[in-house]
């Protein structure tokens, strides 16, 4: 991998949100009786919904899309489509193929609404459908600001966050984050326990991720040989969340934006001290 | 006219960004639009913020049959998280869905125009949806006559790990439990 290549970048990120992909798809097929008629995330309720939107082709065309089995073969692809970037790595020229498969079936799940997917399948399909569009031009000035745009949306994800729990007395003092940890949705009883008997480690880490999500943006100014304990901490952070929460494919989703953080914060770093 | 192609995707770029900032306000007037509603290609980043989620809302239904007593309430289940949950949690989308429509069933019962039409609602027909597939699936021979069988459901909402009381939080009507139709 050239160090200097944006292209090189944005294949290295694509591979670990494709692998957010594979497990995000395998997960859908594993509980693909929700997605038939009468299912959790059948689309035979879910289009009403979308009734307003139209009756015109590009309605019909997505509605005979999401119905079952189909949608399952919108899922499939996007394993084959996942496979076929490891095929097309070294290829500038058709890596592309599996990227537009991609982007075309995400935006389609993405038009069923939630249906059981989450922050993490709705940040890969940012990934994939932006990369596809940076793909079709073949000038470097395009490639960099898809990883611009990708490193922004990262910090935008994380500044959102936030900010929101900055102004709320109960990020500060760790009651909410207890409150969260409580919940069999999202939470874990030996965390959970640990936490409510050491209020002082519960208001640390309720810091830590405050000060971690609102001061991440400083690896966009940073090159990576000052910003990676930053990046270490966000790799900690969703790693935990992982193990804590269960939210494992975030993971991929959102680390795999951390290459386009790394190259964005090296760039801005070179353009000011060169000047 | 590659500049042109390429003017034209960095634009693209600048205007989806400057529309994801813009979507982050909670009464984003972008986020209502019918075209995000549509293929969801603006980011929600509020994670967990500002309140996070600190009540766990379980759905509970039971089948009522004209001739016999009402059916126990039996729980709508979600298998638990596995322990390598870390790499592989596939039910963790179920528990999600189910969070996602109560949290927007509860949405939709505080709304001036849906709190009367509840009944109505696209979550209110998704839960019952499900139930009916549920009770049509696993309990096909309290069905023989799917006019005398009705299915009512319930939420209820516990404070998660916490020992405590599971406060019923909402009740549905009674519906009948139509037999599968051949189009949707």
């Amino acid at each position: 991998m050239n160090y200097q290549d944006p292209f090189d970048f944005l294949v290295f990120l694509s591979v670990i949100a494709g692998i957010g992909v594979l497990v995000s798809s395998l997960e859908m097929i594993t509980i693909r009786e929700h997605y038939q008629r009468g299912g959790l995330f059948s689309w035979e309720i879910k289009r009403v919904r979308s009734w307003g939107v139209g009756s015109g082709p590009l309605f019909h065309v997505v509605d005979a899309l999401l119905r079952y089995p189909n949608v399952l073969v919108l899922i499939s692809l996007q394993i084959v489509a996942v496979l076929l970037i490891g095929v097309f790595l070294e290829s500038r020229r058709l890596f592309i193929i599996p990227i537009s498969i991609l982007t075309v079936t995400l935006v389609l799940m993405g038009a069923s609404g939630k249906n059981g997917r989450n922050g993490a399948d709705q940040m890969s399909t940012l990934i994939f459908s932006s990369l596809f569009l940076a793909l079709l031009s073949d000038n470097v000035l395009v490639w960099k600001a898809e990883l611009w745009f990708l490193a922004l949306q990262l910090n935008l994800a994380y500044l959102t966050s936030g900010i929101l729990k900055v102004r709320k007395k109960g990020w500060w003092d760790g009651s909410y984050l207890l409150l969260a940890i409580r919940t069999q949705l999202y939470g874990n009883e030996p965390v959970w326990r640990t936490f409510r008997k050491h209020p002082r480690l519960l208001s640390l880490m309720s810091k830590v991720v405050l000060l971690l999500e609102c001061g991440f943006f400083i690896t966009l100014l940073l090159p990576l040989r000052y910003s990676w304990p930053i990046f270490l901490a966000g790799i900690l952070f969703h790693i935990a969340n992982a193990v804590a929460m269960g939210l494992n494919t975030f993971v991929w989703s959102y680390l795999a934006l951390y290459p386009a953080a790394a190259y964005c914060g090296n760039s801005a770093w070179n353009m000011v001290v060169t000047r | 006219m590659t500049a042109l192609r390429d003017y034209a995707i960095l634009a693209v770029l600048a205007a989806w960004i400057i529309a994801s900032i813009t979507a982050q306000a909670r009464n984003s007037r972008l986020r209502k639009t019918r075209w995000n509603d549509f293929f969801n290609l603006l980011p929600n980043y509020r994670f967990f913020s500002p309140e996070p989620v600190s009540f766990d809302h379980k759905i509970v239904y039971r089948i009522l049959r004209d001739d016999t007593a009402a059916s126990p309430w039996i729980p709508l289940s979600i298998p638990p998280r596995p322990r390598y949950c870390w790499l592989w949690n596939p039910h963790q989308r179920m528990a999600t869905g189910v969070n996602d429509v109560v949290h927007l069933l509860f949405r939709h019962a505080q709304d001036n125009f849906w709190g009367s039409r509840l009944h109505v609602s696209l979550p209110y027909i998704v839960i019952l949806n499900h139930l009916s597939f549920i009770v049509r699936s696993k309990y096909p021979e309290m069905i023989a006559d799917p006019e005398k069988v009705a299915v009512e459901f319930a939420i209820t909402r516990v404070a998660g790990f916490e020992a405590g009381e599971e406060l019923v939080v909402f009740k549905s009507y009674a519906h009948r439990v139509a037999r599968q139709s051949s189009q949707a």
